[in-house]
C-alpha cells in the first residue's frame, strides 16, 4: 500500500497523518448520522457539564439538612425536584451525584483498561504467557455479573473508592480477551514481520504498531463499559456497599428513598431516571461507535 | 461427543479448584483476624490465642486451604462469625428462593425476548421493530433495583394488586405466584432485552438463507417457514445468550432479593459482606460461582446437540 514510504519517508508520514485524520473525521461523521448516538452524546455532554459546574448549578448545599422543608414534592418553590426526608434539595444532590458517577465510571474504566490492555497485549504477543494469562482470565470469568466486584469489596471493605477498584478488576478479563483477539489478528501480518526483520524491539512493535490496531475495539469496549461501571457502582451503593450517607450518590439516594415510597415517590424516581439516562447514553454511543468504526458497514467503500 | 463431555468435565474440576483457591485466598488476605472476630470485643489475648490454635489459623496457608477443601467436599463450609450457624445450612435454607427467582426470571426473559426478537425480525423496520429496539436498549440501561422499586410503587402501593415483597409461599399457590411476578419481571427485563436483540439479528440472518427460500418455493405456509424452519436455526446463538444470562441472573438475584426483601443467598451475601462474616461470604460466593460454571457447561453440551455442525473435538 505505502510503496512511496521507502522512497520518501517524510512525504509518506505526512500522507499517513492526513489519512488518519480523515479516518477520525469519517468515524465522527458516521457517528453523527446515528440519531440515537447523537441523543446519547448530548446526555453525556450534559452529565459532564453538570459534573464540572456542580457548585454553580446546584441551588443548595447537597448535604445540608433542613427539616422544616422535608419531603417537598417536585416543582416546589425553590426546589424544582423537591426535597428528601431531611429537607435536602434533590436537584442539588442529582447535580453532585453526576460528578460522583462520572468520576467513579472514569476511574474504574481507566484502571480496568490499563490492566486489561497490558494483559491482553502480553497474552496475544508472547505465546509463552498466553496460556497462563488466559487461564487467569477464564477463572475471573467464572464469577457471574457483579459477584466478582462483591468478592473484592469483601476483601477491601465498603466505600466508593473500593467500589471503583472492584469494578475495574471486574473489567479486566473482558478487556484482556478483546485485546488479545485483536493482537492475534494482526501479529502475523507482513508489516509486523517487516518491523521484526528491521530489528525493531518487541516493546516498540507492541506499542507503536500493534496497539494502534487494537484501538477501535478498545474504544467501543471502554464506552460500553462506562455504562456497566456506572450502573454497577450505583447498584453496589444501593446495596449499602458503596457510597455511605450523606454522600449524594444516585444509587444510595434510591435506597434511602425506598422507605418513603408511600409519601415521597420522587425520592426514588428522580435518581433512577438520572442513572437510566446516563447508562442508556453510554450504551447507545458505544453501539454507534462500533458501527462507525466498522469499515464493513460503509457502503461507499 | 462422549470424549468432549469427559474432557469438559475435567476442565470443570480444574476451574472449580481455581475458584475455590481464589475465594479462599481472598478471604485469607482480607484484613481482620478471624480469631479476634469470633472471640468478641471482651476476650483476653489468651482466649484469642486459644481460638487461633483451635481453628488451626497458625497452620501454613496451604494446609488451611486443604482443610477448607476437604470440609467443602463433606458439605462443611465452616461456621458463620455472626450467627454461629453452619454456613452450609444457612445457604441451603435460602437457596430455594434464589433458584425460584432465577428460574422464574429466565422464563419471563426467554418468552418476552424470543417473541419480541422474532416479530422484530419478520417485520423489520416496522413500528413494532423500532419500538422493541428502543425498549431493548432501555431494558439494558434500567437499573433493576430501580425498576423493582417503581414496579412496587405502581402495582403494590398504588394499585395494590401484588404483594410488596417476600417469597415465603410455595410457588404453586396463587399467593406464591403473585409474590414471584414483580421480582421475576424486575430481574428478567435486562435479559429479555439482550435475548430480544440476539434473536432479532440471528433471525434476520437466517431468513435470508437459501434453505428458507427453498422452503417458501416448495409452497410451505409462511407460518411453517418461520416458526419451524427458520426458528430452529435462529435459536442456536440465542441458546448461548440464554445460558449466559441464566448465570448473570444468579448474580442479579443479589440486588433483586434486596429490593423485594426476599430471603435468598444474595441477601445473605450482602449482609455477610457488610458484617465481614468471611465464612459466609466464602460459602455463598463459592456456591454461586460453581452454579454459574455448571450452567455454562450444560449450555455447551446442549449446543452440540442442537447443532451437529459444532464440535469441540
Amino acid at each position: 500500500m505505502e510503496t512511496g514510504a521507502a522512497v520518501n519517508t517524510g512525504h509518506a508520514a505526512a500522507g499517513l497523518r492526513r489519512k488518519k485524520e480523515k479516518m477520525y473525521i469519517t468515524t465522527i461523521k458516521r457517528l453523527l448520522k446515528n440519531k440515537l448516538a447523537v441523543v446519547g452524546l448530548v446526555i453525556i455532554a450534559i452529565q459532564v457539564l453538570m459534573a464540572i459546574f456542580a457548585p454553580w448549578l446546584a441551588t443548595h448545599d447537597p448535604i445540608k439538612q433542613n427539616l422544616s422543608a422535608a419531603e417537598l414534592p417536585v416543582f416546589s418553590d425553590g426546589h424544582w425536584l423537591g426535597t428528601d426526608n431531611y429537607g435536602r434539595d434533590i436537584w442539588s444532590r442529582i447535580v453532585y451525584g453526576a460528578r460522583i458517577s462520572l468520576v467513579v465510571g472514569i476511574v474504574s474504566v481507566s484502571l480496568g483498561l490499563i490492566g486489561g490492555v497490558v494483559l491482553g497485549l502480553l497474552a496475544g504477543y508472547y505465546r509463552k504467557l498466553d496460556g497462563l494469562i488466559m487461564r487467569i482470565v477464564d477463572l475471573l470469568f467464572a464469577f457471574p455479573g457483579i459477584l466478582l466486584a462483591m468478592l473484592i469489596i469483601a476483601i477491601l471493605g465498603t466505600g466508593l473508592i473500593n467500589v471503583a477498584i472492584a469494578i475495574s478488576i471486574w473489567s479486566i478479563p473482558t478487556c484482556a480477551r478483546i485485546v488479545r483477539g485483536s493482537v492475534l489478528s494482526v501479529k502475523n501480518r507482513e508489516y509486523i514481520l517487516a518491523m521484526k526483520a528491521l530489528g525493531a524491539s518487541n516493546a516498540r512493535i507492541i506499542i507503536k504498531h500493534i496497539l494502534p490496531n487494537c484501538l477501535a475495539p478498545i474504544i467501543v469496549f471502554a464506552t460500553m463499559r462506562m455504562a456497566t461501571a456506572i450502573l454497577s457502582a450505583a447498584s453496589l451503593s444501593y446495596l449499602g456497599l458503596g457510597a455511605q450517607p450523606p454522600t449524594p450518590e444516585w444509587g444510595a439516594m434510591i435506597a434511602a428513598g425506598q422507605a418513603f415510597m408511600w409519601t415521597s415517590p420522587h425520592m426514588t424516581v428522580v435518581p433512577g431516571i438520572a442513572i437510566m439516562l446516563v447508562v442508556f447514553a453510554f450504551n447507545v454511543v458505544g453501539d454507534g461507535l462500533r458501527d462507525a468504526l466498522d469499515p464493513n458497514m460503509d457502503i461507499n467503500q | 461427543m462422549a470424549g468432549m463431555i469427559v474432557r469438559r468435565f475435567f476442565q470443570l474440576i480444574l476451574l472449580l479448584v481455581g475458584i475455590s483457591f481464589l475465594v479462599f485466598t481472598s478471604m485469607y488476605i482480607a484484613p481482620g483476624d478471624p480469631a479476634t472476630i469470633i472471640a468478641g470485643p471482651t476476650a483476653s489475648q489468651s482466649d484469642i490465642d486459644a481460638i487461633r490454635e483451635d481453628l488451626g489459623l497458625n497452620d501454613p496457608f496451604l494446609v488451611q486451604y486443604g482443610r477448607y477443601i476437604s470440609g467443602v467436599l463433606h458439605g462443611d463450609l465452616g461456621y458463620s462469625y455472626q450467627t454461629k450457624q453452619p454456613v452450609w445450612e444457612a445457604i441451603m435454607t435460602r437457596f430455594p428462593n434464589t433458584l425460584k427467582l432465577a428460574i422464574a426470571s429466565i422464563i419471563v426473559a426467554v418468552i418476552i425476548g424470543v417473541v419480541a426478537g422474532i416479530i422484530s425480525a419478520i417485520r423489520q423496520n416496522s413500528w413494532f421493530d423500532v419500538s422493541s429496539t428502543v425498549f431493548a436498549l432501555a431494558g439494558i440501561s434500567i437499573p433493576n433495583f430501580w425498576l423493582g422499586t417503581v414496579l412496587i410503587l405502581i402495582f403494590a402501593v398504588n394499585l395494590q394488586l401484588l404483594p410488596v415483597g417476600g417469597l415465603d409461599q410455595p410457588f404453586y399457590t396463587a399467593e406464591g405466584l403473585k409474590q414471584l411476578v414483580l421480582p421475576a419481571i424486575t430481574l428478567g427485563t435486562g435479559s429479555a432485552a439482550m435475548i430480544a436483540r440476539m434473536s432479532r439479528s440471528s433471525m434476520l440472518e437466517v431468513i435470508r438463507a437459501d434453505f428458507i427460500r427453498t422452503a417458501r418455493a416448495k409452497g410451505l405456509r409462511e407460518r411453517t417457514v418461520i416458526w419451524v424452519h427458520a426458528l430452529r436455526n435462529a435459536m442456536i446463538p440465542v441458546i448461548t445468550v440464554i445460558g449466559l444470562n441464566f448465570g448473570f441472573l444468579l448474580g442479579g438475584t443479589i440486588i433483586t432479593e434486596q429490593v423485594f426483601a426476599i430471603n435468598g443467598v444474595g441477601r445473605l451475601m450482602v449482609q455477610a459482606i457488610a458484617a465481614r462474616d468471611f465464612p459466609m461470604v466464602q460459602g455463598s460466593v463459592l456456591l454461586v460461582a460453581t452454579l454459574f460454571v455448571l450452567v455454562n457447561l450444560i449450555v455447551d453440551i446442549i449446543y452440540t446437540f442442537i447443532d451437529p455442525r459444532i464440535s469441540y473435538d
